[in-house]
Formats: C-alpha cells, sequence, structure tokens
C-alpha cells in the first residue's frame, strides 16, 4: 500500500500530531484562550478514539506503509485503551495546580505526542518502525518527568531515566541491527522465514534476541530492569506516573508480545527446536522474579508514590504470566491485565496525585487520619489498593483471577501458586497506607479540601469502573480476547 | 414459597442498610444502632420462616434435586459462572446461627460510641458476608463472599478494637488472605480438570478426580491429593487448626465484644463448613487419606488448646483458646466419616457458636464495668452482680459440657463417632473434658468467689439490655440440651449422605 493509500489508516495518529501542534499554539496564548486550549486538548483523544472505534475492522490491513504499520485487533484494541488513558491523563492535568503553574498545555502536548508514540508502537510491524515509535514515546517522556525545574527529584528522575533510557534503548537498536544483519530483512513478520532460510548460528539468535529483550524490559521495568522505575516514578509529576505507568509500559507490553509472538509461535523457527520453549520458560522466571523482587521492595518503603512504584513492578510480573503462557494462549488476559491494572492504578496515582498537592508531602505518615478528613478520597483510595491487591469484588480480583485461571490451563501451577503467595506479601504494603487513612493515631493535622469537580468525576468514574467491572467479568473479558486476534506471519 | 426468593433476601437485605445508615447526619449518628437492627431483624424473621418450612426428609449434597430455596441466574458467561445459592442440611444450621448471632451482637453493639454509622454499616456488610457463604453453591461466589468479609472484618477489629487491634487486626487479615489464595488456585484447578469446565460444586463433585496427576518441578503429583492440601490450609486457618491459630487469640482479644461473637460464633465455622462442603464430598479419596492426620489435629487442636486456655491471665484470651479447644472436637467427629461423628460435628459447631457467643458476651460485661480482664485482678464478684455470676456459671458450665446442656450431646455424639475409628487418639481427647473443666471452674473461683475484692464493689449488675442478648441463646443451649431431636433431625439426612459418598462413593 502507498503512502496516500496508507493515510487513511493512521489518521487517528494524525489526528494526535497535528492536535499536539494546535494544543501548543494555544499555549502562546492569552489566558482565555489557553482555558479553550484544554478542551481542545481533552476532546483530541477522544476525536481520535471515534475515529478508531467507527473505522475498525476485524479483517487485518497488513501493509500500511509499505507494510510498516499492521492493522489487527491486536493493535485497534490497544490503541483504542491507549487514547481512553491519554484522555484521563490530559483531564487529571487541569486541576494539577503544579502543573499548571509550569505550563499546563505543554504537557498536555506533551501527552499527546506520547500517545501518538504510543499508538504507532502498537502497530510497528517493522524493526525500524519499531525502534521510531518507541523513541517517540520516550524523548518526551523524559521532558515530562524533569517538568518541575524546581524540583529536585523531578530533574534527578528526568535525568535517569533519559541516563537509563538512551542506554537501553541503544541496546535494543543493537540488537535490532543484528537481526537484521541476520536475516536480511526489516519486516518482522518475514523474519523468521529469512532466519530460516539463512544459516543463522542459534548463539548469534539468542543474543540478538536478548539484547532485544532487555530493550523491552526496560520499558515493561521487567527486572533486572526496573531499577530506574522507583526514582523515575517518585521525581515525575504524580499525574504524569499515573500516565507514565500505565501507557508507555502497556506500549511496551505491546510491542514485546508482538515480537515475541512472531518469533515463538509453535513453528516460526523450525531450525531451533529447543528455543521455543526456553522462552516462554524464561519469561515464567522473570514473571516470578518480577513480581517477588517488586513486592518485596515494595514491603519497606515510607514514599507512597516509590511504594506505588514498586507494585507496578509487582503488577508487570502478574501481567508476564499471561506472555509466559506457550504459544500466545495468554495474551487475552494478559490484555485483559493490562486493562485492569490501569484504571486501578491510575486512580490509585492520582488520588496520591491529590493528596499530595494538598499536604504537600508524601510519606506514609501524612496519610493519617485522611479517611476521616476526606471521606470521599479516603474510601476512593482504600477502593483502588484492594483492587491493586486483588480482593473481590474489585476489578483486581477479576484480572488476577482470569490470569491464574489461564496459565493453570497452561499449565503453569507453580507460577501461580508463587503469584498467589505474592499477594498476600503484597496486601501487606497497601494495608499499611489504609492502616494510616483509618486506624492511624493522629488526624485533622491539614484542613480538609474539597476535590476539584472535574478530578471528583474523573476518580469517582474509576472507582465505579473498578467495581462494575468486579461485579460484572464478561465485558472487559471479551474485549481481551478480541485483542488477543493477533497477526502472525504473512 | 420456592418463587419467593428467600435465601437473597436474607443475605441481602442487610446491604439495603448501609446507604440508610450512611446517609444519616452526623448529628444523629447515634440512630445507627437502631437502623443497624432495624436491617438485620428481617433477616432473623426469615430465618423462623426457614427453620419452619425446611424440608428435613431431603438430604442435598451432592444431589442438585435435594437442595432447598433454590436460586439460580448465570452471571459470568466467559466462565460459565453463576449465581446459585441453595441449602441442606450443612448449611441451614450455619444460616440460622448466623442470623441468630447477627441480631444479638447488633443489640450487644449498642454500647459502641465511636463512629457508630462506619460500625454498624460495615456489620451489615459482614452478616451479607458471612450469610452468602453459607447458602453459595457455586465455588466463585462462595469465594467471593468468603474474602468480602474480610474487609469489614479487618475495619472492624482494626478501628474498634483494643490497644493492639492494628496489629492483630493485620494479622488476621494477611493469615486469612494467605489460605484463600490457596483455596483460589485449588479452586481454578477443579474448574480445568472438571470437564465440562465449572465451578458448579454439585457438578464438581460428581467429577471423578481420583487418579489425576499433572507435572510440576520435574516431579509427578496427584492431583487430588495436591488440591485437598490447598485446600485444608485454607480452611485450616479459618478454623484455626494447629499450626496456623496463631491469629486467634490476637484477634479475639482485641476484637470488640459483639465482633468477638461474630468471629467465634460464626467466622471459625466456615473452616469446617468448607471442610464438609468442599473438600470431602468433591475429593472423597484423599479425605479418607488424610482423616487419620485430621485426627491427629485435632487431637493436637482439643488438648493443646485447653493446656493453653488454662495458662491464660486475660479472660478474654482464655475464651479464645477454649474455642481452638471445642473446634477440635468437629473435627474429631469429622475425621471418623461415621454417621455419628458427622452429626456430632455440625451440632457442635451450632452448639459452640452459640455457648462461645454467651462467653463473649459475658467477658465484655464485666469489661465494660473493670476495664480490665485480668482472672486474678477480680475476687468475690458473685457477692455485688448475683445475676451476673449465674449468667456465667450456667454459660460457664456449658461450655465444659454438664450434661443436660447442649454441648455435652454434641462432644459426646463427636467422640463416640470416632471412638471406633481411633480409639486411642479418642480416649487422649475426651480429656480435653477434664481440662475444659479444670480451667473454667478455676477462673470461675477465682473472679466470684472468695472474698470480695473491695474496689469492685461498686460495680452495676448486669444490665436488661444484655440479659435480652443472653437469653435466647441459653434457651436454645437448654432446648438443645434436654431434646436434641429437632436440631439434630435437620441436618441428618445430609450427614448421612456426606459419610456415604465419602466413604462408599453413593
Amino acid at each position: 500500500m502507498d503512502a496516500k493509500e496508507s493515510l487513511i489508516w493512521v489518521f487517528p495518529e494524525i489526528i494526535l500530531a497535528v492536535g499536539a501542534l494546535i494544543v501548543l499554539c494555544f499555549a502562546l496564548a492569552s489566558d482565555r484562550a489557553k482555558k479553550l486550549g484544554f478542551g481542545v486538548a481533552a476532546i483530541i483523544p477522544l476525536a481520535a478514539l471515534l475515529v478508531l472505534v467507527a473505522r475498525f475492522t476485524l479483517e487485518p490491513v497488513r501493509d500500511v506503509f509499505y507494510g510498516s504499520l499492521m492493522l489487527d485487533p491486536f493493535s485497534q484494541v490497544i490503541s483504542g485503551f491507549f487514547l481512553v488513558v491519554g484522555f484521563v491523563a490530559v483531564i487529571a492535568s487541569i486541576n494539577d495546580a503544579g502543573i499548571q503553574k509550569v505550563g499546563g498545555l505543554e504537557y498536555a502536548a506533551f501527552i499527546l505526542c506520547i500517545l501518538c508514540g504510543m499508538l504507532l508502537v502498537s502497530k510497528a510491524s517493522n524493526l525500524l518502525m519499531i525502534y521510531l515509535a518507541l523513541e517517540m514515546v520516550s524523548v518526551p517522556s523524559y521532558l515530562a518527568v524533569a517538568f518541575f525545574p524546581a524540583s529536585k527529584e523531578s530533574q534527578e528522575g528526568g535525568l535517569k531515566y533519559v541516563l537509563f533510557g538512551a542506554l537501553t534503548s541503544g541496546i535494543l537498536l543493537y540488537g535490532l541491527s543484528l537481526l537484521y544483519g541476520f536475516g536480511g530483512t526489516l519486516e518482522l513478520y518475514e523474519l523468521p522465514r529469512a532466519l530460516a532460510s539463512r544459516e543463522v548460528p542459534l548463539v548469534g539468535f539468542v543474543a540478538a534476541m536478548a539484547l532485544v529483550m532487555v530493550g523491552f524490559g526496560f520499558k515493561i521495568t521487567m527486572f533486572p530492569f526496573h531499577a530506574w522505575a522507583p526514582d523515575v516514578y517518585q521525581g515525575a509529576p504524580t499525574a504524569f506516573t499515573a500516565f507514565l505507568s500505565v501507557g508507555p509500559k502497556v506500549a511496551g507490553f505491546a510491542v514485546f508480545t508482538r515480537v515475541a509472538l512472531s518469533f515463538f509461535s509453535p513453528d516460526a523457527l523450525p531450525q531451533f527446536p529447543g528455543v521455543n520453549q526456553g522462552f516462554y520458560s524464561l519469561v515464567a522466571l522473570l514473571s516470578a522474579a518480577t513480581m517477588t523482587y517488586g513486592n518485596f521492595a515494595a514491603l519497606s518503603q515510607d514514599n507512597i508514590k516509590r511504594m506505588l512504584a514498586y507494585s507496578s513492578i509487582a503488577h508487570a510480573g502478574y501481567a508476564l504470566i499471561g506472555l509466559a503462557i506457550p504459544g500466545g494462549r495468554g495474551i487475552g488476559v494478559l490484555l485483559y491485565y493490562l486493562f485492569v491494572y490501569a484504571i486501578m492504578n491510575m486512580g490509585a496515582f492520582l488520588t496520591v496525585a491529590f493528596v499530595s498537592r494538598t499536604r504537600k508531602r508524601e510519606t506514609l505518615s501524612d496519610y493519617d487520619g485522611l479517611g476521616y478528613d476526606m471521606p470521599y478520597v479516603g474510601m476512593l483510595l482504600t477502593l483502588f489498593l484492594f483492587s491493586l491487591t486483588g480482593i473481590p469484588p474489585t476489578v483486581g480480583f477479576v484480572g488476577k483471577f482470569a490470569l491464574f485461571s489461564r496459565a493453570i490451563e497452561g499449565g503453569l501451577l507453580w507460577l501461580v501458586l508463587i503469584a498467589a503467595l505474592n499477594t498476600v506479601v503484597s496486601l501487606y504494603y497497601y494495608v499499611k497506607v489504609i492502616k494510616a487513612l483509618y486506624l492511624g493515631g493522629s488526624r485533622a493535622l491539614f484542613p480538609a479540601e474539597s476535590l476539584p469537580i472535574v478530578q471528583s468525576c474523573t476518580l469517582g468514574a474509576l472507582g465505579a469502573l473498578t467495581l462494575f467491572f468486579g461485579l460484572f467479568w464478561d465485558p472487559m473479558l471479551r474485549l481481551g480476547d478480541l485483542g488477543a486476534k493477533i497477526v502472525l506471519g504473512v | 414459597m420456592q418463587s419467593f426468593p428467600l435465601l437473597s433476601v436474607m443475605a441481602f437485605f442487610p446491604l439495603l442498610g448501609i446507604p440508610v445508615i450512611l446517609l444519616l447526619p452526623q448529628s444523629k449518628a447515634s440512630y445507627a444502632k437502631w437502623l443497624g437492627l432495624v436491617f438485620t431483624l428481617p433477616s432473623l424473621a426469615l430465618g423462623v420462616v426457614l427453620y419452619g418450612s425446611y424440608n428435613r426428609e431431603l438430604a442435598g449434597v451432592f444431589d442438585p434435586a435435594s437442595f432447598q430455596f433454590i436460586e439460580r441466574v448465570p452471571w459470568i458467561k466467559t466462565f460459565n459462572i453463576e449465581y446459585f445459592v441453595g441449602i441442606d442440611g450443612l448449611s441451614v444450621m450455619m444460616v440460622l446461627l448466623t442470623v441468630l448471632l447477627c441480631t444479638l451482637c447488633m443489640v450487644a453493639s449498642f454500647s459502641i460510641k465511636q463512629s457508630p454509622k462506619g460500625y454498624f454499616s460495615l456489620f451489615l456488610l459482614l452478616e451479607t458476608g458471612m450469610l452468602g457463604v453459607f447458602i453459595s453453591l457455586d465455588f466463585v461466589l462462595f469465594y467471593v463472599f468468603w474474602e468480602v468479609m474480610l474487609l469489614p472484618m479487618y475495619f472492624l477489629i482494626g478501628v474498634w478494637g483494643g490497644p493492639r487491634r492494628v496489629y492483630a487486626a493485620i494479622k488476621f487479615f494477611l493469615y486469612t488472605l494467605l489460605g484463600s489464595v490457596l483455596m483460589l488456585v485449588a479452586m481454578l484447578a477443579f474448574y480445568y480438570q472438571a470437564e465440562p469446565h465449572t465451578f458448579d460444586l454439585i457438578r464438581l463433585i460428581q467429577s471423578d478426580f481420583s487418579g489425576v496427576t499433572f507435572d510440576m518441578f520435574g516431579r509427578v503429583w496427584d492431583f487430588s491429593r495436591v488440591m485437598f492440601l490447598l485446600l485444608f490450609i485454607g480452611f485450616a486457618v479459618k478454623v484455626p487448626i494447629f499450626p496456623f491459630h496463631t491469629w486467634l487469640p490476637d484477634a479475639h482479644v482485641e476484637a470488640p465484644t459483639a465482633i468477638s461473637v461474630i468471629l467465634a460464633g460464626v467466622l471459625l465455622k466456615m473452616g469446617t463448613y468448607g471442610l464438609m462442603r468442599i473438600s470431602y464430598p468433591i475429593l472423597p479419596e484423599s479425605a479418607i487419606w488424610f482423616s487419620g492426620a485430621l485426627a491427629v489435629l485435632a487431637l493436637i487442636n482439643i488438648v493443646y488448646g485447653a493446656l493453653c486456655a488454662m495458662a491464660q491471665q486475660d479472660l478474654k484470651k482464655m475464651v479464645a483458646y477454649s474455642s481452638i479447644s471445642h473446634m477440635g472436637f468437629v473435627l474429631l467427629g469429622m475425621s471418623a466419616l461415621t454417621e455419628t461423628g458427622m452429626n456430632g460435628a455440625i451440632l457442635q459447631m451450632f452448639n459452640h457458636g452459640t455457648i462461645t457467643a454467651m462467653l463473649f458476651l459475658l467477658v465484655g460485661v464485666v469489661y465494660e464495668r473493670a476495664h480490665h480482664r485480668n482472672i486474678d485482678g477480680f475476687g468475690g464478684l458473685a457477692a455485688n452482680m448475683p445475676v451476673y455470676a449465674a449468667f456465667t456459671g450456667f454459660a460457664w458450665f456449658a461450655a465444659l459440657g454438664l450434661p443436660s446442656l447442649s454441648s455435652f450431646i454434641s462432644e459426646l455424639m463427636c467422640l463416640l463417632g470416632a471412638f471406633n475409628a481411633y480409639r486411642t487418639i479418642t480416649i487422649i481427647s475426651a480429656s480435653g473434658i477434664l481440662l475444659g473443666a479444670a480451667y473454667m471452674l478455676w477462673s470461675y473461683q477465682r473472679i466470684f468467689l472468695g472474698p470480695l475484692n473491695e474496689r469492685y464493689r461498686g460495680l452495676a449488675d448486669i444490665s436488661t439490655r444484655e440479659v435480652l442478648s443472653l437469653i435466647p441463646l441459653a434457651a436454645i443451649v437448654i432446648l438443645v440440651g434436654i431434646y436434641p431431636m429437632p436440631v439434630i433431625s435437620l441436618m441428618q439426612a445430609s450427614s448421612r449422605a456426606l459419610v456415604n459418598l465419602t466413604t462408599l462413593g453413593v
């Protein structure tokens, strides 16, 4: 498909890119026009979502831009998910006084740029495109993390993110170029066949895949490439942390899934018989290590943002279970778990964002008695934390239920046992927050502040979804299964 | 009558009270207790209806046609999960016990002063959770209720409890969650092992899991044994069975009085109920294989619990350990796999629920007045509080198994049922009754007899409200003690079916 025909398939991306520029123009205008700019920034992801849904196609569109993008149900469902997450992220920044002081519209434009990158990541089916799309997510993210020039943590987090990010994207690029060198093509779906037709040494292939996995592992905070996350999550503006812990991370999962499945589906690489099994075992081990490390490291955290950062590492570990189920049978529940994780994790981080704005600090003791001073916020945070633990009737339970069940079906009982025990460990630190909210000794040190209306609606909606999908499982499970239709090979 | 969703109304009516209570203006917060009671009473009334219209001939257990008050609605299609409730002889006693104790505990909670709106809302949520566990016939539904119950319990202990409440609440929560996640794993494994895949407990019972094996860590494991063990840990934490019991003394001691009653009276039974409803019928072969070990654990519970109770200085802690001992009899009765033993076990669950409720309520009475529970810190209270002393004496005698009171019958049935199967264990276990008498009488003597401790001359005797919450329990203890047939006939058919299913496979 040539460029002119292809344009129609990337209409959502075009809306986002043009939208980002328009929003930036508003940033130069008067204060009244700025208000309008926020309205525009919030509408853009919705408009893109509308186009995406209207043009949704079950029939895969393979060769957008000469085969560098692939539209299959997998990429379209994930794109839709990204747009919803992006919408929430823009909305959440509107009432964020800290972000507004420095420049709210620039921030919104960053979000739109990152969104555009994430949409491309979910569709990329060409090694070069994968790399470029990931960079398009990364660069604005670096800027957004370091968004508070006056804050030392923000600057430190931004610098760490840039350094780690640059190093790992270099490693990723090295791996991708090795693959290109071995296979002689950049097309993801032709690579396995190309590798089979040439005499590629096993060591070379494994080394290339390992380098690629480092790059993806960084994005999804997989152990042992997670070390940047706590500092970055803590330093970044909390509203952006909420987005970062969900958006770019899921983008990493999307591309990891697509690459992994194209090389490790049952008959992709007949010349390397053991490699398939080895890959899934490795992912299972990394999954166990990631969740265990994340949970145990979170136990001793006193800063709630840091604690949630480690918790989101642990959740990446749970989600990896979906990828560890051999033959791609876990993709549906992986997607489902990522949706679930997005709802509850954004809810938790956005609640924390509000509290740390009113209380200026974010250690656990600052939450003492919060449940009595601000009942609505306290109740929501409790709900999100119980959901992160995985206690019914919240959506977090359904996520674990779906993941565990598919993993048991796939013969990974040992991994499920480890994950189940991890749940118990995680309860300890989540409940530490709830304890501070309701069981803490001191209280009423801070004046109660009511939530701004937009914020209160956003959080309320996330809370309602947490309960609604916890009671009615079917719609989202079906969406996950729809997204599991991923196109492999030509 | 069948068209009226009795069980659902009974279980979910208390939930309706929560928004009503939360909408009370802060100035009227003291009305929360009345609302709490108002929203509990209908469930009790339905309990009476249930007792009257329950058909004692039908067995239930594994036969879907003979369950009663069945309601069945598809819930989650993706996993074929249903909202499926119904009761049989295993659960009917527990449902009745729950609605009874919840009502009495509402009355006993009237003295709660600290944020009553929160307390009574959580209590109502707790009641729904407990009833839900006993009526569920779908494993996922069972699990959801089982977990939902934890949340209010955590807050009720953690916010309204004693000095070490925060520690006790988290310990309770962690232990129970550990048990439940293992149960979750077993539940999912059953689902995929059963053909067709199902969470329906009755269909799981009809599936045969014996002889199934699977690979893990490079070894071949017997499916049914591993699953039995996972479920067993889940239920053992709740009972609690040694060595999973250490949360119990902390939680029971720190919880407010009414919540201790609920903990000991209802929550502990869920462990043994789970073994009867799920482990035994689904995995009969493993249940038989495991029964010897269960008998030994029962013995440890009985003797160790009694010895610990004897060593306590804190009156509430003594009662808490006595629960461990008395729950040991339930396990002993079950482990024998005889009809007498099973009847005894279910009856003991019910009797322990009523008697231990009295014990905790009575401990709460003296604690509210003296603000301590040190057994040696009293002395001669009988002179000052004669009515209280009389009630306590009655409850203490009931707990130690005085003939003509209810627990005598059930403990005797448990021992009789187990005697042929495990002679030595049963004989040693019988010493638990002796030890029970020892610590009960010894503590009674130290508190009520001897010269009056002058510090407590001014203590008021038990109030009318407190008496009201005790009288129904006392009446039940006497009635069941003298004429147990109406109660035993409720469960007889089911326990026979359960024993036959487990031992003979029919």
